[in-house]
């Protein structure tokens, strides 16, 4: 028994990213919501030459999945400057389509959990690691000075009210991967 | 009686205040100037006390009435004037959120 990645429903194909890496140049997931208002707009925005940022995937309220690079693979724009160099090419970049004020739903977090469990199998790594390979944007972002601080995404401006939940998507997907063993 | 009349034109020190005094005289005069007009267009169609004769009197009972009020009123409107200004502080956008116009390029290598 294995445990694959979703079946995206759409494919954007947009152009944001930087080429492919090899598989197995990943360190590890990072975790973003994108503030969007609506799904239809959070997938269109992608297509403007004005865009500058993209994700790997985008998981919609319904934990439909929509991928947004060419590949998985892709370096997607997602990470941006931060305290880990070439974040872009070394994280995978996940975002829940949601905004500033709604948390992400269940189906979101579960799909982005399942995701990453598949993931980390691709990958070959271990479950133990789920601290340190599935980070936020908030834990990496920095200023040009190298200080933190830069994005406080997927928590949001919220800690105890999170949009997206780090610790709910690692403990679900160390579920996941304990169900394997 | 008369003492709680003199209340209306007394500080609370209990002494005659100009700015009181100011105005209950624009009021009166206020009240006058309107009972006036009706009478005098009662079966006309057109005023005949003009606007700015309105509006001098609405200037002076702003004046009266601020200077009346002193500055105690800021206890009363400053709370309410905070209340105004985070909300419009809450309408920035907070930088550190997620927006589809970062530019989230970083390194190309």
């Amino acid at each position: 028994m294995t445990i694959e990645l979703l079946t995206p429903v759409r494919f954007v194909g947009s152009r944001n990213c930087y080429d492919a890496r090899p598989l197995g140049q990943r360190r590890g997931i990072m975790l973003h919501f994108d503030d969007s208002s609506n799904d239809t707009s959070a997938e269109e925005w992608f297509h403007d030459p004005a865009c500058h940022v993209s994700y790997n995937r985008l998981y919609l309220d319904t934990g439909d999945v929509v991928q947004i690079t060419p590949s998985l693979e892709s370096a997607a724009w997602h990470a941006g400057v931060c305290v880990t160099p070439n974040a872009n090419r070394v994280f995978y970049g996940l975002s829940a389509a949601t905004d500033t004020r709604t948390p992400a739903t269940t189906k979101q977090l579960e799909a982005i959990a399942h995701d990453c469990a598949a993931l980390f199998l691709l990958n070959k790594w271990p479950a133990t690691d789920v601290t340190v390979r599935i980070v936020g944007h908030e834990d990496e972002a920095c200023f040009a000075s190298g200080k933190l601080g830069r994005k406080i995404d997927p928590t949001g401006i919220h800690p105890d009210r999170p949009i997206l939940s780090k610790v709910a998507v690692r403990h679900r997907v160390l579920e996941l991967l304990g169900a394997l063993e | 009686m008369t003492a709680h009349l003199r209340q209306l034109v007394e500080d609370e020190k209990q002494k005659l205040s100009a700015a009181r005094v100011g105005l209950w005289i624009t009021v009166v005069l206020a009240l006058a100037t309107v009972g006036v007009d009706v009478a005098l267009t009662l079966g006309r169609a057109k005023a005949l006390i003009p606007n700015t004769v309105y509006g001098l009197e609405g200037t002076m009972f702003t004046v009266f009435a601020s200077w009346a009020a002193g500055p105690r009123i800021a206890q009363y409107l400053g709370p309410q004037v905070g209340q105004v200004a985070a909300g419009l502080a809450s309408a920035v956008r907070d930088a550190r959120l997620p927006s589809k116009h970062d530019d989230e390029r970083g390194d190309p290598q």
